[in-house]
């Protein structure tokens, strides 16, 4: 079936809403050399993100002692907490969403922050890896926005296991504070 | 042409997996008159996707889900909520937990339009209204919440009533209507939407006190794998059929059994710890007591009841929320809407 073979009133109409386009530039490099956390409040999320200080503060890596937090995993943080952030001059990582709805909100989260002006990302796990790719597939960016993934699952898992995890957010972080993709 | 068109739906992805009424441009114009807008009018959004969700977007859905444009007096407010920031359509879309988008409708509004209320009442009735309204609500999750079609949903399990889950209650009912419990005048007609997973049903037929039902359908919300359990509180949709209705009716008010139900819900948090079921590290707004009772609810206007179902046998319903919903978004039923 061709449009140009119907009447226009046969015309189909979309019901699907799109997202406009907002070009932006990624910041990858901090302006400040030092990592500050923000937790989602998922579970296992703030344990992760503690041992992940103490990993980074181990190998003389600047790291805020404050870990902020986002009230609701489930979507992208509030106007205020926007607000807030866009005066960081630290890389700032926002996580750790290991399910379907805060990985969608944390995607979102990094794209807030970029627009903002600072570089911040979200930490995902692995099977929501393609988030940040998914969320930013109708912007225009000058390069793709990267992500920091993790190891699944998070939430039941052994001490060993949150400390193998933080090392792998540790050895991420290092990386971007030089400017680097995270992995 | 019409077989062509749904095929054509299914090949550009506007469909729910079953085949859609084609959203031809007459029909959708058609839509918007009943519901009393343009086509261009901005309903609501996802502003931090830079999402619009236009009337015509919606009255597509309606078209495509099967509606006539006589529901347009139901339709529009259950849009405006379904696209609500308050209702966090990409999360519901896209999350693990799979929800649906249950449409509770009440008031004189279910005769007068011809809801279903008795048999199957529970998502399962075979009448227009029920099965069209509750798929348009779900057509607008799928269609607005991902993105633009490129964000994935990751829904573990999901469930049927992601298709359509829509209960109206009965016009008769023993405590008031629905909406009462949320602040809307007994006389209105309402329209309420919940983020919901599947019901779960709760039969008990040899009861004859009203504690022995209520203790049952609280069995049934304090399972051990209730959702309300996962880091944090959340709410649920009660449905009761007529002869639990009558039997509970018959010694406490609706608030009275919101309270008995919230305290037999009660488990041992040291239970629930054991089971895995409580996070290692839970956040202050989790209120982990260990050694002490846990109800899966932080407050008794959590759990909601509906009065709904056939006459007859003596099941009722427990519909868990979403994790990421705290309770039913209401609106009132504006009799002009459509009229014109």
């Amino acid at each position: 079936m061709s449009n140009e073979t119907i009447s226009p009133e046969l015309e189909l109409l979309n019901p699907i809403p799109r997202p406009a386009s907002g070009p932006f530039t990624v910041k990858v490099k901090p302006k400040k050399r030092e990592v500050y956390f923000v937790d989602n409040n998922k579970p296992n999320s703030l344990a992760i993100l503690k041992r992940a200080q103490a990993e980074l503060r181990r190998r003389g890596v600047a790291v805020r002692e404050e870990i902020g937090s986002k009230p609701f995993a489930g979507g992208p943080m509030t106007d205020e907490q926007l607000a807030e952030l866009s005066q960081e001059q630290s890389l700032v990582l926002c996580g750790i969403n290991d399910c379907g709805s805060c990985s969608m909100g944390g995607a979102l989260d990094s794209v807030l922050l970029q627009r903002a002006g600072v570089a911040g990302f979200t930490i995902l796990t692995t099977p929501f890896g393609d988030r940040v790719r998914d969320i930013t597939a109708f912007q225009e960016t000058d390069r793709p926005l990267p992500a920091i993934v993790l190891t699944h699952p998070m939430q039941n898992i052994s001490d060993e296991e949150l400390d193998q995890r933080a090392v792998e957010l540790a050895d991420a972080a290092e990386r971007m504070l030089d400017g680097e993709d995270p992995h | 042409m019409t077989v062509d068109a749904i095929e054509r739906c299914f090949e550009i992805g506007w469909t729910d997996g079953l085949p859609v009424v084609p959203p031809h441009r007459y029909l959708v114009e058609q839509m918007l008159d009943a519901l009393g807008w343009k086509a261009d009018d901005v309903i609501g959004g996802i502003k931090t996707q830079r999402i619009e969700i236009t009337a015509q977007h919606l009255a597509a859905a309606a078209v495509m889900a099967g509606c006539r444009t006589d529901y347009a007096r139901v339709l529009r407010p259950l849009a405006e909520l379904v696209v609500d920031e308050a209702f966090n359509v990409s999360g519901v879309e896209v999350t693990t937990g799979g929800p649906a988008v249950l449409v509770l409708v009440s008031g004189p509004v279910v005769q007068e339009m011809g809801f279903a209320h008795a048999a199957n009442a529970i998502g399962g009735a075979n009448a227009r209204p029920n099965a069209t309204i509750g798929r348009f609500a779900n057509l607008v999750r799928h269609f607005s919440g991902r993105g633009g079609g490129v964000l994935e949903t990751h829904g573990t399990i999901g469930h049927p009533g992601r298709y359509s889950f829509l209960i109206a209650e009965h016009p008769e009912t023993q405590w008031g209507p629905f909406h009462t419990q949320l602040g809307i005048e007994a006389g209105e007609s309402a329209v309420g939407i919940m983020a919901a997973e599947g019901p779960n049903s709760v039969n008990n037929h040899y009861a004859s006190e009203a504690d022995q039902v209520l203790e049952t359908i609280a069995g049934t919300l304090a399972h051990p794998g209730f959702t309300n359990w996962y880091w944090h509180f959340g709410a649920c949709v009660v449905a009761i059929a007529p002869q639990h209705a009558t039997l509970i009716a018959s010694k406490y008010s609706r608030d009275e059994a919101r309270h008995m139900l919230f305290e037999m819900s009660k488990r041992p948090t040291d239970e629930l710890i054991r089971l895995g079921r409580m996070p290692a590290e839970p956040r202050e707004k989790s209120k982990v007591e260990p050694g002490a009772m846990r109800a899966p609810f932080d407050r008794e206007s959590q759990i909601h009841i509906i009065e709904s179902g056939h006459d007859g046998g003596k099941f009722s319903a427990v519909i868990p929320a979403w994790v990421g919903d705290y309770s039913v978004h209401i609106k009132k039923i504006d009799s002009a809407v459509g009229s014109a």
